[in-house]
């Protein structure tokens, strides 16, 4: 679906050559948000608040003087955003706490450059959970099948992307909610390193395992949009030694480690396409196992449930009812597990970066599937693969928090389809802190596949 | 004053937190490992800001 739809580097190039104007983008993807409603993929759009901001770009670029490449294009941003100009609930019933009438430092960034912030997009419920099934205003439906579900947590944004609402849309990342809607819709996404990334303003998760990141087109967007995410921000001290986003490197000759083993199992129609594509590249591919990914995935929902739990803790008191009956469960479990147990997570999680950056060597990217299984129907509550039977939600991060829990870059990119045409997506993820790195070698594999198709 | 838990949320929490505490039990004890979640001061320096 991503190939018929216009990337916002096509628009960049339209907008440079006078053949749209903002006015006329923001008109095409309120038309089209209007006709594709049934895919519910937003939680709010002001037709106001768009033409408002599209009319001030296209006068900005009347005069010749546009803020920047992106001026005057229309951007969805996830429901745990903040925006000066829409509210922001996180898809609960239990609302949020935080100010309102600010915008989060990576919706200022692009509020900065001229981009239209198109409207807020649907989420799983305060980000907890990787199916967007959960949510106050209903599930998301996947643009290439309306009977599955986009995955989350950011499958608004994934949805409105992929319908080709919008060309690119801001989501975020606890174990893996930019990539897995990404790769069950058939678009970019990128997680960047942690700490490389302003969080202040989106609405916390997970302090130490939250990164926000594009949802986009084409690969050449999210090169275009991590400018507006990477780099210092004094309001989130972990950004404290980020830099900002460098150049893209050459990477020629690229080496992978494709990982695989116990705890990493996946469908074999899912092999099949990344092996495929794997072997299609010019890359120099290697084996390797992770060792105990029982323990690890274990630190990481430790790690998930307890600091949730601490985020929480006041509106848990004040508004129980307020959140959905799963969502309460999990941040009751944050609360029962001890001071011992979160910091013996921590040491394992120090050992899994260790594992990957020391035992490991060599590699210029990591390989998994972004997801074990294509996009689940809606209602299936199971997925079985490798003689796994795991639930849907389980299915859906069974790889991707492992970059959560490592802090390192991670971006999917679409390598194929289903026998029944859902996308398939490949996840590389790069060495910490080098996120322009991890994006050089994604052009190389990107390249060979678009290249043979 | 919150409702009372469910008894399927009740069963969710412990199904939770058997399945962290088997996987945080299988770790080895290296009394020498430290968490990773450092603690650093630089991140506080104004002159970052």
């Amino acid at each position: 679906m991503s190939d018929i739809n216009e990337s916002l580097t096509d628009q960049i190039a339209a907008l440079a050559e006078g053949q749209q104007t903002p006015l006329s983008l923001a008109e095409k993807a309120l038309e089209r948000a209007n006709a594709l409603a049934d895919l519910n993929a937003f939680v709010a759009i002001d037709e106001n608040i768009v033409m408002t901001q599209a009319k001030a770009a296209t006068l900005r670029r009347q005069r010749g003087d546009p803020l920047s490449p992106i001026d005057g294009i229309p951007i969805a941003v996830k429901d745990n955003y903040l925006t000066r100009d829409y509210p922001t609930t996180a898809c609960s019933n239990a609302a949020p706490l935080e100010p309102k009438g600010i915008d989060a430092t990576v919706v200022g960034n692009l509020r900065d450059a001229g981009a239209t912030i198109f409207g807020k997009t649907n989420m799983h419920e305060w980000a907890y959970g990787a199916t967007n099934t959960t949510s106050n205003i209903g599930a998301t439906r996947n643009p290439h099948n309306h009977d599955h579900i986009t995955g989350g947590s950011s499958g608004g944004s994934g949805a409105a992307v992929a319908a080709g609402i919008v060309s690119a849309a801001l989501g975020s990342d606890t174990g893996g909610s930019v990539r897995i809607p990404s790769s069950a819709c058939g678009i970019y996404g990128f997680k960047p390193s942690y700490g490389r990334a302003s969080r202040h303003g989106v609405l916390p998760l997970s302090w130490s395992l939250d990164a926000p990141g594009p949802m986009a087109t084409e690969l050449q967007d999210i090169v275009h949009l991590l400018p507006y995410f990477l780099g210092a921000d004094a309001k989130d001290s972990s950004t404290a030694h980020a830099e900002a986003f460098k150049t893209v490197p050459d990477a020629k000759p690229v080496h992978l480690i494709n990982l695989s083993g116990p705890g990493l199992e996946r469908s074999s129609e899912v092999n099949f396409v990344i092996n495929d594509a794997l072997r299609r590249s010019d890359a120099k591919v290697g084996q390797a196992s992770l060792g105990d990914v029982d323990q690890y995935f274990a630190a990481w929902e430790a790690i998930l449930h307890c600091e949730a739990s601490a985020y929480h803790s006041q509106l848990l008191a004040e508004n129980a009812e307020g959140y959905s009956s799963v969502i309460r469960a999990h941040l009751e479990a944050g609360t029962q597990l001890s001071g011992v147990e979160l910091l013996e997570a921590q040491k394992i999680r120090a050992r899994l970066v260790q594992h990957l950056t020391r035992d490991l060597k060599g590699w210029d990217a990591l390989v998994l599937p972004t997801l074990p299984v294509p996009a689940p129907a809606h209602g299936e509550d199971w997925q079985e693969f490798g003689k796994r039977k795991v639930t849907t939600q389980d299915s859906m991060t069974w790889f991707c928090w492992i970059g959560n829990l490592a802090g390192f870059p991670c971006i999917t990119i679409p390598v194929g389809t289903s026998s029944k045409g859902l996308p398939i997506g490949m996840m590389l993820m790069g060495r910490p802190g080098q996120d322009e790195a991890l994006l050089a070698v994604a052009r190389i594999i990107d390249r060979s596949i678009r290249k043979q198709r | 004053m919150a409702k009372q838990l469910t008894e399927d949320q009740q069963k969710r929490i412990s199904a939770t937190l058997k399945r962290i505490r088997a996987g945080l039990n299988r770790a080895e004890n290296d009394q020498f490992a430290e968490p990773g979640h450092t603690f650093d001061p630089e991140a506080q320096n104004v002159r970052h800001q």
